[in-house]
């Protein structure tokens, strides 16, 4: 890119003012890029039951690539996988529940409770322990990101244009973004 | 991008080891005058968009780790604490900041300008004069007035942004003879207020960073930053300057740029001066390089340990080390951080990761008795560093993103970066033990001293104390200790007198004629501010002895 002429000045401010509407209108999707989906983990009945559960504990919209791959690392780790998702199912559905807050409290303390917080914690940081060798199955996609990309950058990823975080406010913690 | 070495040439007349800034700039400079040049990189040489993906692949817990995207070959490791990687215990360290010297640096073809943050804060005319007017530390052999046009020519080169507003700048009420090439940056919204409550507050100057980074425009054939906060590990669209951005416009110019090729031994002949260089590539296989000239710019640590790997019959303690003084005098900015929780937000992570800083704290007569520092509220983004705690609280649903929107808001980081005394003690050795190819590893005591400790326990501490007052902290903050900034300097101290000195005023070895060691190494004294605009205004001073001693000889 060169120098810009006044006339192109304004055409890069309309072409701007363009985009950043674009991002306000999109502003309560999923920012960033989907994972791929696998056709053979899409007919896979533990990746639907798994996909349904993480849908009540997190109130989120969730990608479904990135739900597949941490099924597969869960499959790993707990052999008891689909029984106990179909066990937490059950107890969401006795509860007619529509968000984590209508069942979580009857989920028993146990091994239970704790898959159910070790999905929570996976959609949040995008993989199962806190170490430095976990594997990664999500990036820009990961909750923690998301929850504040209204206001912050996701590291990385340009926040919009060059030096077009001048002057924004340093806005209150509420009101959530939706996503 | 090849695994090989591409040999195949074995002689230039300047020969330069290392394709970090330093030989970079030095390359450039001597191609524009006509020389011929050819570079050696221990290690590869990878794409941008490699860097990114290692960078986006990492896991949430170690994404704060600035190597980690960088991981060493075998043949030419760097340091990778507790990794299980080749560079896991490359770097020995021991004494009583041992672990405040656990450098972070990169073998791949471009340095490590790859993962520095851009910061480039001039040296002040009274940092180059610390034992005349505070009796402590060593003068630079010559005066800011002498640095300053480099500064600028590194200004230029690296594209470096800074404001216009001579209140702003740094160093203050020193004459700059040019602009800065480009605007500064602006600031992320917390660190608006920071520098708001700053002012209000304690009176102090928090003002925008100097920084290779490009602002508002494009610059170099880079784009304008864009803001992505991933300055560290790595810019993901090149946006700040690092040096593999102009290995291309080097080759295109004539460089021939050998990679994956290990320099373990510089040559002397019989008048001991540099003859050549020899590499090992990746099958250990042996290859000579011839010159006239020689630059050794391939790291802080790096160079001395090859200067004493070379140790010949005329030469016992090593090349260029007549003085004694290769490998000590190792110097940083030891840095003590403190990681603070707030009582409103503060939201950092919008623009580069460090943006501005508290400098004019640097300065003053009390470095008569202790170290200076300057002060700093570094802009990263907080997620990566909250989210696991926040986890661990057993929270869920709209509780559970309130908090972690909070935490993210009101964490943050501030920093204390101090300068150091040259002490010989602080001295680089080689190891008894040996990397991949059976080469010596680089062992480092350090100490930063009485006069840097007396700083933190006097000036420092109680100062970062009263910022965070100020700031509105839950709980008083606390540092785990002095820490590397990374900035390694003084291993090949520049000096008027070669029996205390390894280089002259122009970098060039005292004991070599035909050998140059630009860069931090060659740095006198360390100040406070990041040493890279340094090292590069004397790759530039360096630059023009070369040309001068291989035109005509003086």
């Amino acid at each position: 890119m060169s120098q810009m002429n006044p006339k192109d000045g304004v055409q890069s401010q309309s072409r701007r003012n363009f985009l950043r509407a674009g991002a306000i209108l999109g502003a309560d999707s999923l920012l960033g890029v989907s994972l791929p989906v696998s056709a053979a983990l899409a007919n896979e009945p533990g990746v639907a039951s798994f996909m349904k559960l993480s849908r009540l504990l997190v109130n989120h919209h969730l990608d479904e690539g990135v739900g597949q791959r941490m099924w597969v690392l869960l499959k790993d780790k707990h052999s008891n996988l689909n029984q106990n998702v179909a066990d937490i199912l059950k107890i969401a559905t006795q509860k007619q529940a529509k968000i984590v807050e209508d069942f979580f409290a009857d989920i028993p303390v146990g091994e239970l409770q704790d898959l159910a917080y070790q999905i929570i914690f996976g959609w949040y940081a995008g993989c199962l322990d806190t170490s430095a060798q976990a594997e990664s199955f999500a990036f820009e996609q990961a909750l923690t990101f998301q929850n504040t990309a209204d206001v912050i950058t996701i590291p990385s990823y340009g926040v919009s244009g060059p030096n077009d975080w001048a002057d924004r406010p340093n806005v209150p913690v509420l009101p959530l973004r939706k996503f | 991008m090849s695994t090989s070495s591409n040999s195949g040439a074995s002689n230039a007349e300047v020969v330069i080891v290392g394709t970090g800034v330093v030989a970079a700039v030095v390359a450039e400079q001597l191609l524009d005058a006509g020389l011929s040049v050819l570079m050696l990189e221990a290690g590869p040489r990878v794409s941008r968009a490699e860097i990114v993906e290692n960078y986006r692949n990492l896991p949430l817990g170690n994404k704060g780790n600035a190597i980690a995207s960088y991981p060493s070959k075998p043949w030419a490791p760097h340091p990778e604490p507790k990794s299980g990687r080749p560079g896991d215990d490359y770097l020995q360290v021991s004494g009583p900041n041992g672990i405040g010297y656990l450098q972070s640096y990169v073998r791949y073809a471009g340095g490590s300008t790859w993962h520095w943050a851009g910061t480039c804060w001039r040296l002040t005319p009274e940092d180059m004069r610390l034992n005349s007017l505070y009796g402590v530390g060593r003068d630079w052999p010559f005066p800011y007035e002498e640095l300053e046009p480099y500064y600028v020519m590194a200004e230029y080169k690296l594209g470096i942004c800074g404001p216009s507003d001579a209140a702003e700048q740094w160093p203050q009420g020193v004459k700059r003879s040019k602009p800065y090439p480009m605007p500064e940056l602006p600031f992320s919204p917390g660190e608006e207020k920071f520098t708001k409550v700053m002012r209000e507050k304690l009176g102090l100057r928090n003002v925008h960073v100097a920084q290779a980074r490009n602002s508002g425009m494009p610059y170099d054939s880079r784009p304008a930053c864009c803001g992505n906060n991933n300055c560290v590990p790595v810019c993901p669209v090149g946006a700040k300057y690092d040096a593999a951005t102009s290995l291309g416009r080097l080759e295109a110019k004539g460089a021939t740029i050998l990679h994956n090729a290990v320099v373990y031994k510089v040559e002397t002949n019989a008048n001991n001066e540099i003859a050549a260089v020899n590499y090992l590539d990746p099958n250990k296989d042996s290859h000579r390089i011839t010159g006239k000239t020689f630059v050794l710019a391939c790291n802080g640590i790096e160079t001395p340990k090859l200067l004493l790997m070379s140790a010949d019959e005329r030469n016992p303690n090593g090349l260029a080390n007549s003085s004694d003084q290769v490998g000590r005098n190792m110097m940083d900015h030891p840095q003590l951080a403190y990681k603070i929780k707030l009582k409103e937000p503060y939201w950092t992570g919008l623009g580069p990761v460090v943006n501005s800083g508290i400098m004019e704290t640097s300065q003053g007569d009390y470095r008569s008795r202790h170290a200076a520092a300057y002060f700093r509220f570094n802009n990263f983004a907080q997620n990566r560093f909250v989210t696991f705690d926040t986890l661990k609280q057993g929270l869920i649903g709209r509780e559970l993103d309130e908090q972690l929107r909070h935490n993210t808001a009101t964490s943050g980081m501030i920093v204390a970066a101090h300068e150091v005394l040259p002490d010989p003690e602080n001295r680089l050795t080689l190891s008894d033990k040996k990397d991949w190819l059976g080469l010596p590893k680089p062992a480092v005591h350090f100490d930063v001293g009485e006069y840097t400790r007396r700083s933190a326990r006097e000036f420092s501490e109680p100062m970062i104390q009263r910022i965070a007052d100020a700031m509105g902290v839950e709980e008083a903050p606390t540092s785990p200790g002095f820490r590397p900034s990374k900035h390694i300097m003084g291993g090949t101290i520049m000096g008027k007198d070669s029996s205390n000195a390894v280089v002259d005023d122009v970098c060039r070895a005292y004991d070599h004629a035909n050998l140059f060691l630009p860069g931090g190494g060659a740095m006198p004294s360390t100040a406070t501010g990041n040493s890279t605009i340094t090292m590069v205004a004397l790759a530039f001073r360096a630059s023009e002895a070369i040309i001068r001693q291989m035109k005509t000889g003086a």
